[in-house]
């Protein structure tokens, strides 16, 4: 009888040792995958509100309409021309504009917001390229003509680390979309 | 007791110690089953959440790249319809990208790459409603396939692959309907001016007007609704000017008439193979056997009232001795000819005989056996002959003036001036021109602004009025492009608001009307 006592008691060690290291396993990987969740749930409102940030960049760049973006330095090596910058929205006494060679910034809720603010959390930035225009003669400058496009991408990027989230792109041609 | 048992009798089944033996045997392994049961539990719990989470996300990213897919398909009609554009100022054979599957790639159309996007896109242009071609005539379908993501941009973390398709449909504007003057010569080819005037007196254009060149005014003024100065790249200072006036600084390109004719050959499916001789084919097959006069009794603007005029169908120069022996007009003295719908092949206009001759475009059908012209055809009178000088001096009316869709006068005799003058025999009358006038020979390449064929001088069309008062002058109702148009007294061109569009017109270009401003429309 003493020894089974002995015998069940050691096995009662046992179960709470086994136990422990199972769930200390699986706690530390539950664990893991709680914080791949966070991450995730974090990324997809990141990716959402990249989305909604560049969808409006190109949306405004609509309104402005082909004849009506900035252009840009003409790239004779390409033949064409490249303008990099954002839609301020703050910009132009509020009024909003196109600013050559800046960024804009965006909060944790995907409202404009100025790049020191502590919740400034995205960044953008407009390329808009120009392509079959009207160079002058002294190949320095250039018009749009009847038939150029304008290439614009729009990216977002998080601000912490500058690392585009995603692209936008579409084209514009006189008489388009 | 009975759930006590039952309980017991469940806990065995699940291997649970009984309830009754804490201490005792059959609780060996509790914890250890409690752990495992817990550890499932929390498994199933966190599993689900990742789930739940891996679906948001990848929901995210196919909902930003779906917005990025159809964004860059926006951007894709809008490369095909810059690529219709330039292929049709180049006169190229090939007027859009056609309905084909290239090898290695998932979707038909012409696959273009977006430097700097991880996306591409496919695009082509059909006839409406099908997958044939296109022939850069009438109704268009432009379809672009995009596709963002995925596998095919491994080099960037950019989400599941999604694709959008978008069609849209294209009626191109007729190439008459968006100014009222324009001429073609180009500032720098040669000291012409594109648009001349020569004395005090004023020319009055109810409509837009637009020049490739410079305008040369005289003591007279050039009145206009709007002005569009193109090829202004220079600063042209010799365009025209005022408020109401727009630059741009490459050529606004249009077709010579004998393409215009080869793409309405090519659109009969006659059997003519675009590129062909179309003045030959034209010759040989021309509706010159059809102009018809009135009967000298019971004579009418009827299919019965009327009769063949005699013409016969080779070329011929229609000149003065063309109306001997044709009968006027009943309650008039005016001796007529009376075009049906049709395609007429003239060699040459000498009309400057007096004021009792006339022509009559029949644009409403009425001496057609129908009696109607229900499919919207057209009457087009192609002048190509020898360089000689033209003269178009009597009046040219429709029986249709509600619809300025169905007359064209294309003018295609190289080198050579089409005069229309006021002359002694419209005292004190205007005279009047109804329709549509195409005089265009020299076609521009809009990169070196020299003509495409340097052999081919031009047109020009000499505008003759009176001076003295508004009587005498000529009115124009309608629309006038040419090389080169100059204006010698009281002249008034009106640019109407019927209907205007046909679809064997020539194209103003490729685009919407939704936001033309105060630029010429497109499209309808």
């Amino acid at each position: 009888m003493k020894g089974n006592r002995i015998r069940r008691g050691g096995y009662a060690l046992i179960d709470v040792l086994v136990s422990t290291v199972l769930l200390s396993i699986c706690i530390s990987a539950l664990m893991s995958l709680w914080v791949f969740c966070l991450t995730r749930v974090q990324q997809s409102r990141e990716l959402t509100l990249a989305g909604q940030i560049a969808r409006a960049e190109v949306e405004q760049a609509k309104v402005y309409g082909f004849p009506n973006l900035p252009k840009g330095g003409y790239r004779a090596d390409r033949g064409d021309s490249l303008w990099t910058g954002t839609y301020n929205r703050r910009g132009n006494e509020g009024r909003g504009g196109w600013s050559q060679s800046n960024e804009a910034y965006y909060d944790v809720n995907g409202l404009p917001c100025d790049g020191t603010n502590a919740n400034a959390m995205f960044i953008t930035t407009s390329e808009l390229r120009d392509t079959d225009i009207a160079v002058n003669e002294e190949e320095t400058d250039y018009d749009l003509a009847l038939t150029s496009r304008r290439t614009l991408i729009v990216t977002v990027a998080k601000l912490s680390s500058r690392k585009p989230i995603l692209k936008m792109s579409t084209d514009f041609v006189k008489g388009g979309l | 007791m009975n759930a006590l048992t039952l309980s017991n009798h469940l806990r065995k089944s699940l291997g649970l110690p009984q309830a009754r033996s804490f201490g005792g045997r059959r609780s060996r392994g509790a914890t250890l089953i409690t752990a495992i049961f817990a550890t499932f539990g929390l498994s199933l719990f966190v599993g689900s959440t990742v789930m739940f989470v891996s679906s948001t996300y990848s929901l995210a990213w196919s909902r930003a790249n779906s917005e990025s897919a159809l964004l860059l398909a926006e951007g894709g009609v809008n490369r095909e319809l810059q690529y219709i554009s330039k292929q049709m100022q180049a006169g190229s054979s090939q007027k859009s990208h056609s309905y084909k599957t290239l090898p290695g790639e998932p979707y038909p159309g012409e696959p273009m790459d977006i430097e700097g996007m991880p996306g591409k896109v496919w695009v082509y242009t059909t006839q409406p409603g099908s997958t044939n071609p296109w022939r850069g005539h009438g109704p268009a379908q432009v379809t672009c396939t995009a596709e963002v993501g995925g596998k095919r941009f491994a080099d960037s973390d950019s989400g599941p692959t999604v694709t959008r398709k978008l069609t849209i449909q294209l009626t191109p504007s007729s190439i008459f309907k968006g100014f009222a003057l324009f001429g073609l010569h180009a500032a720098g080819n040669g000291d012409q001016p594109s648009i001349g005037i020569t004395g005090g007196s004023n020319v009055i254009i109810e409509g837009n007007v637009g020049t490739n060149g410079r305008v040369q005014g005289g003591a007279g003024e050039i009145n206009f609704d709007r002005a569009y100065n193109y090829n202004a790249r220079n600063g042209d200072s010799g365009q025209f000017k005022g408020d109401e006036t727009f630059s741009y600084p490459t050529p606004l390109v249009m077709p010579t008439v004998t393409e215009i004719l080869d793409n309405i050959l090519v659109n009969m499916n006659n059997g003519y193979s675009e590129g062909g001789d179309a003045w030959a084919r034209l010759g040989k097959h021309n509706d010159n056997d059809q102009i018809r006069q009135f009967k000298l009794v019971g004579g009418s603007l009827t299919s019965s009232g009327t009769q063949k005029a005699g013409t016969k169908s080779p070329p011929f120069t229609l000149s003065d001795s063309s109306f001997l022996g044709v009968n006027p007009r009943p309650l008039s003295v005016k001796r007529t000819l009376i075009f049906p719908p049709g395609d007429y092949y003239l060699t040459g206009l000498d009309l400057k005989w007096d004021g009792t001759t006339e022509i009559l475009i029949d644009n409403a059908g009425l001496t057609t056996s129908s009696g109607n012209n229900y499919n919207n055809q057209q009457v087009r009178i192609w002048v190509n002959g020898a360089s000689q000088q033209n003269y178009l001096n009597i009046p040219v009316r429709l029986t249709n003036e509600n619809d300025l869709s169905t007359f064209r006068l294309y003018y295609a005799n190289d080198g050579s001036v089409l005069n229309v003058e006021l002359t002694s025999q419209f005292p004190s009358a205007e005279l009047y021109v109804a329709g549509c006038i195409y005089a265009v020979t020299s076609k521009l390449n809009p990169t070196t602004n020299q003509p495409v064929d340097s052999s081919m001088k031009g047109t020009q069309i000499d505008f003759k009025g009176g001076s003295a008062n508004s009587n005498q002058r000529i009115v124009i109702y309608g629309s006038l492009i040419a090389d080169r148009v100059a204006f010698h007294g009281l002249c008034k061109l009106v640019f109407p608001s019927v209907p205007m569009n046909h679809v064997d017109d020539p194209m103003l270009g490729v685009g919407y009307s939704s936001n033309c401003g105060a630029e010429p429309c497109y499209s309808d």
